[in-house]
């Protein structure tokens, strides 16, 4: 026999549950546009009979256990790594766009046409050797080709060392998001253990290591009471509670390519910290100290750049054997009016004198190990006295260019290192930067869609369908409608029954 | 798989930046009429537009370069035509000269004459754009000068005398003609002594840089090299003295090593030279006292004098070799000498060279003293000769030095009839020099040709690679705006739309 209020209680359990119901998905409707947020779904049961003495067994309506948060943890894992990937590409790829347009482009190759301006002024030399207007712009153009030179090396050397400070600045969010982790996973526990909701708590965690994934490539265990545990190439940066310190220092190795750059270790151990192999942080790493062939960044542009700087300014200034012929240098002309070979050499570095110059080194190789694209300039001798700039291959005779036309070959058709002539040399930079770049996009692109795809697939999983919540909408109504007209039959039914008792 | 509104939006979003994305690369490509906006949008386009860009700028300055060796060359052409009707007209008047001349006819022609060698001399002093053309390397003063010295009229060429113990006039005295000579032999055009201060000079140069480098083996060759033409050098201003023209000498020493391989062949090659020598000297005195009995004899006179050439040239080579060498080894080493000799004569060549083309450039100036020559059999001298001729003279004087120093004067006899000939010896070396210049010009004029191809190839290939095909770039612009234009519209529809809509 049920209890003569059974049916209010059910009543009042399903306008509960429906309730429940509608408030969830008006929760969703509100958040629908809410980052991170996952939805929540209502999970209820039907409450089975309370007596197990009647035979006549009814059971006492619905009872919601739970409201979760539709999350797919494997997603999230698969999305955090693709991410740091993609992020390493993103920041390569962002960082190579600037210096690639430190090279130039197509139609403001500044070095190219700087060489190619200063080698026509030469040839006009060559038929007015004695004109001193000619000289002039020849000095003009020759050092118009060093500062620009000087100006692509200085930018380099600028863009390392703001990706340098990319390089700090990530290092601060990295801490700053791992110490969120640590708060929020003690949150979560405390919340947990006294039955609470941790939805919300969970959503806002999930967003901190969507962020921390793109900085570093991390790997994150989901342990039984809810924390997540977050390592980094091994090394643990968020355990339950606690978060591990990172900190930036100045490297000072003089043999080091990253002397004077940050170095990144742990504040407790003070052991360096290895940054895995993806991640914004890695890209940055990645440009800021690439050196060699096999991984190409600012340091690698730098030497390729300078080594262009010393074998022209070398070429041009002791001469060049190719094949079997010798083309005289700088060092081997006569200017005008001088009685002897002047030697004088024409690019030499910090505008020292020709002199000076050849006094840098112990032999030839190490006084032009001097030159850099840094500092390559005219010699002092020249910008003094342009009647030095060596045009005669000996004393005497206004029109002997033998020296300059040797200069021009150089300058022009002469393969000065290798099977390479001068702009060969420097299209090779500029074929090796544009390729590094281009492929670095592409590489973008491609990991870029793969993060999109999975970013998609969660987003399926765990966002908010208007269209799905309207039909939860008007289900749950439907079903508080139907609830609260049970409500009112209950009523009618209590009514009759409180009657009868009064009309006796 | 449910779609969510986040994925919808993310998705709409994503599509209508691609497609605006695609826009602005269009509307770019367009706008600047350059496929690639970046080096990395296409590596080897970038490169190649370096490359092309390069080689359009050089054929520019080769395109400037052959106007300015056009226009030289057509000065020196014309100065050369003119030269042909000078040297022309006084061969005719050469032949004109007759015993029955009156006294009146022999002024004019004697004025004519010397209006002829100002003539010339004007056609040498050519100028064009302010470089003097017949002067080598020295295009800033004029090369030829006529001048009046203590033993007459004479002309100097870049303030050298071209023949210093020329045709004198034999009223001169001999002592005068000695002190003129040791006076001015420091001023003589082209001689030995220069050659071999020169000479020594380079080869102190080369030794120094071997010395330098002792592991350098090209350094140390070309060393060995220098200091073998700078001995050679030396010998010859021991043999022929100091102020010996240059080109003298190297003709004396080919006579030298022609009559020594012809003794070769005459006596046999294991002959010493002594034996030699008393077989020469018997062969001259047969010859000359059957010519001393039949004067009329010119066939007998012709082989006096070859005897007595091959007996000076074989008693020279005694003093020189020693009399125990064998023929064949003197003639080897004369042969060495001439080579030499005859090297420093080449290197000494003042060409200017312009640069026409890649690797490719050409010579645009004529020097003097191969248009009139130099040393004894100048141009200059065969006037004065006529000159003589005029004023009845049968006899001139010339001096040379030998190598101790020794002034000797000879009285040679002038004869008329010579004279026609020797007008004609000059001729031809005009009509060489002409010819080479046409070759030359034949070359430049080719060469405008070339470059002209040239540069519509280059031109053609760096607008190909560089620029963009209006039609096909402006089909992508429209292109792209439509799709840019359906994804905004079909956005806008979808994502405005839900179920909420729909409810009443």
């Amino acid at each position: 026999m049920a209890s003569t209020f059974l049916g209010l209680s059910i009543t009042s359990r399903g306008l509960n549950a429906a309730q429940i119901g509608l408030a969830t998905t008006t929760n969703n409707m509100s958040n629908i546009d809410t980052t991170g947020y996952s939805r929540q779904v209502v999970t209820q049961t039907s409450v089975g009979p309370a007596a197990v003495y009647s035979s006549s067994l009814v059971g006492e309506g619905v009872e919601v256990t739970s409201v979760d948060r539709v999350r797919s943890f494997r997603l999230d894992q698969k999305y955090w790594q693709q991410n740091s990937a993609s992020s390493q590409a993103e920041a390569t790829s962002t960082c190579l766009q600037q210096v690639e347009n430190v090279f130039g482009s197509t139609t403001t190759s500044n070095i190219t046409t700087d060489l190619n301006t200063f080698t026509s002024e030469l040839s006009t030399l060559a038929s007015s050797t004695t004109d001193t207007s000619v000289r002039a712009t020849v000095l003009s153009d020759a050092q118009t080709l060093c500062d620009t030179i000087n100006t692509a090396s200085t930018t380099l050397t600028t863009q390392r060392s703001d990706i340098d400070s990319d390089v700090k600045t990530t290092v601060g969010q990295i801490n700053s998001y791992a110490t969120q982790i640590a708060t929020l996973n003690k949150q979560i526990s405390v919340a947990s253990a006294s039955g609470a909701s941790t939805n919300e708590l969970e959503d806002q965690r999930g967003l901190v290591v969507d962020d921390l994934s793109g900085l570093v490539g991390i790997n994150v265990i989901q342990e039984n009471n809810g924390d997540l545990t977050i390592a980094v190439a091994g090394a643990t940066l968020v355990s339950g509670d606690k978060a591990n310190e990172l900190e930036c220092y100045t490297i000072t190795d003089a043999t080091s390519t990253q002397n004077g750059m940050s170095g990144i270790r742990w504040t407790d151990s003070g052991k360096d910290f290895d940054t895995g192999d993806s991640g914004a942080l890695n890209g940055y790493l990645q440009v800021r100290d690439g050196s060699t062939a096999d991984s190409k960044g600012i340091p690698y542009y730098i030497s390729q750049l300078d080594d262009f700087a010393r074998t022209f300014a070398k070429a041009f200034n002791e001469g060049v054997t190719s094949g079997s012929t010798t083309y005289s240098g700088s060092a081997d002309g006569v200017g005008i009016d001088d009685d002897a070979t002047t030697g004088t050499r024409f690019f030499s570095y910090d505008n020292l004198s020709s002199a000076d110059l050849m006094a840098s080194g112990t032999d030839i190789d190490a006084v032009y190990s001097n030159i850099t694209a840094a500092n390559i300039s005219v010699s002092k001798d020249i910008i003094d006295d342009t009647d030095k700039i060596p045009t005669a291959s000996s004393t005497g005779g206004d029109s002997n260019v033998k020296n300059l036309t040797d200069l021009i070959s150089i300058c022009t058709d002469v393969n000065i290192s290798g099977n390479s002539t001068v702009s060969g040399l420097y299209n090779v930079i500029v074929a090796t930067v544009a390729g590094a770049s281009a492929s670095a996009q592409t590489e973008y692109d491609r990991k870029n869609t793969s993060t999109t795809y999975i970013n998609t697939s969660r987003s399926s999983v765990s966002g908010v369908s208007s269209n799905e919540e309207t039909t939860n909408l008007t289900t749950y109504q439907a079903a508080y409608a139907a609830s609260a007209s049970m409500a009112s039959t209950w009523s009618e039914i209590y009514s009759t029954t409180i009657n009868m008792v009064n009309t006796d | 798989m449910r779609i969510t509104n986040g994925m919808v939006a993310a998705n709409n979003l994503r599509n209508i930046s691609k497609a605006e994305n695609r826009l602005a690369a269009a509307n770019a490509a367009v706008s600047s009429n350059q496929k690639i906006q970046a080096a990395s949008d296409d590596p080897l386009v970038a490169t190649r537009a370096v490359t092309y860009r390069s080689y359009v700028s050089q054929i520019a300055q080769y395109q400037d370069n052959t106007d300015a060796a056009d226009g030289w060359q057509t000065a020196t052409d014309d100065a050369l035509s003119g030269l042909v009707d000078s040297v022309t007209t006084l061969g005719t008047l050469a032949g004109k000269i007759t015993d029955t001349l009156s006294a009146a006819d022999l002024t004019s022609m004697k004025t004519q004459v010397q209006t002829l060698q100002d003539e010339v001399i004007s056609y040498m002093n050519t100028n064009y754009c302010g470089s003097y053309v017949f002067g080598g390397y020295s295009t800033g003063t004029a090369p030829y000068a006529a001048v009046s010295t203590d033993v007459g009229d004479t002309v100097t060429y870049k303030g050298g005398y071209l023949s210093l113990g020329g045709v004198v006039s034999a009223d001169i005295s001999d002592d005068d003609i000695k002190t003129f000579y040791t006076a001015n032999d420091g001023d003589a055009y082209n001689t030995l002594t220069t050659a071999s201060a020169t000479a020594l000079k380079a080869s102190t140069v080369a030794t120094a840089a071997a010395a330098a480098a002792p592991t350098d083996l090209t350094l140390a060759a070309k060393a060995t090299n220098a200091k073998k033409t700078s001995d050679a050098l030396e010998a010859a201003v021991a043999t022929y003295g100091g102020t010996t023209n240059l080109t003298d000498a190297v003709a004396a020493d080919k006579t030298a090593y022609q009559t020594l391989a012809a003794a070769v062949t005459t006596y046999g090659g294991t002959t010493t030279l002594t034996d030699a020598t008393a077989i020469a000297k018997t062969a001259y005195d047969t010859a000359s006292s059957a010519s001393a009995a039949d004067t009329t004899d010119t066939t007998l006179a012709t082989t006096t004098a070859t005897a007595l050439t091959a007996y000076q040239t074989l008693t020279a080579a005694v003093t020189t070799y020693g009399g125990t060498t064998t023929l064949t080894d003197a003639a080897a080493t004369a042969k060495t000498t001439y080579a030499t000799l005859a090297d420093v004569a080449t290197n000494g060549d003042q060409k200017i060279n312009y640069n026409i083309g890649f690797s490719s450039s050409v010579t645009v100036n004529t020097e003097g003293q191969d248009v009139v020559g130099e040393g004894i059999n100048n141009l200059f001298n065969t006037i004065a000769k006529l000159q003589l001729a005029l004023n009845g003279d049968t006899s001139y004087k010339t001096a040379a030095v030998d190598s101790s120093g020794t002034v000797t004067v000879t009285t040679n006899s002038l004869d008329v009839s010579d004279l026609k000939s020797e007008f004609a010896t000059d001729l031809s070396k005009i009509t060489a020099a002409q010819a080479t210049l046409g070759g030359n010009m034949d070359r430049v004029a080719s060469a405008v040709n070339t470059l002209s191809d040239a540069s519509t190839l280059y031109k053609g290939l760096m607008t190909d690679n560089e620029n963009i095909d209006t039609a096909a770039a402006a089909t992508e612009l429209t292109s792209a705006e439509y799709t840019y234009e359906a994804a905004l519209a079909v956005g806008a529809k979808v994502t405005s739309k839900s179920l909420i809509d729909y409810i009443a």
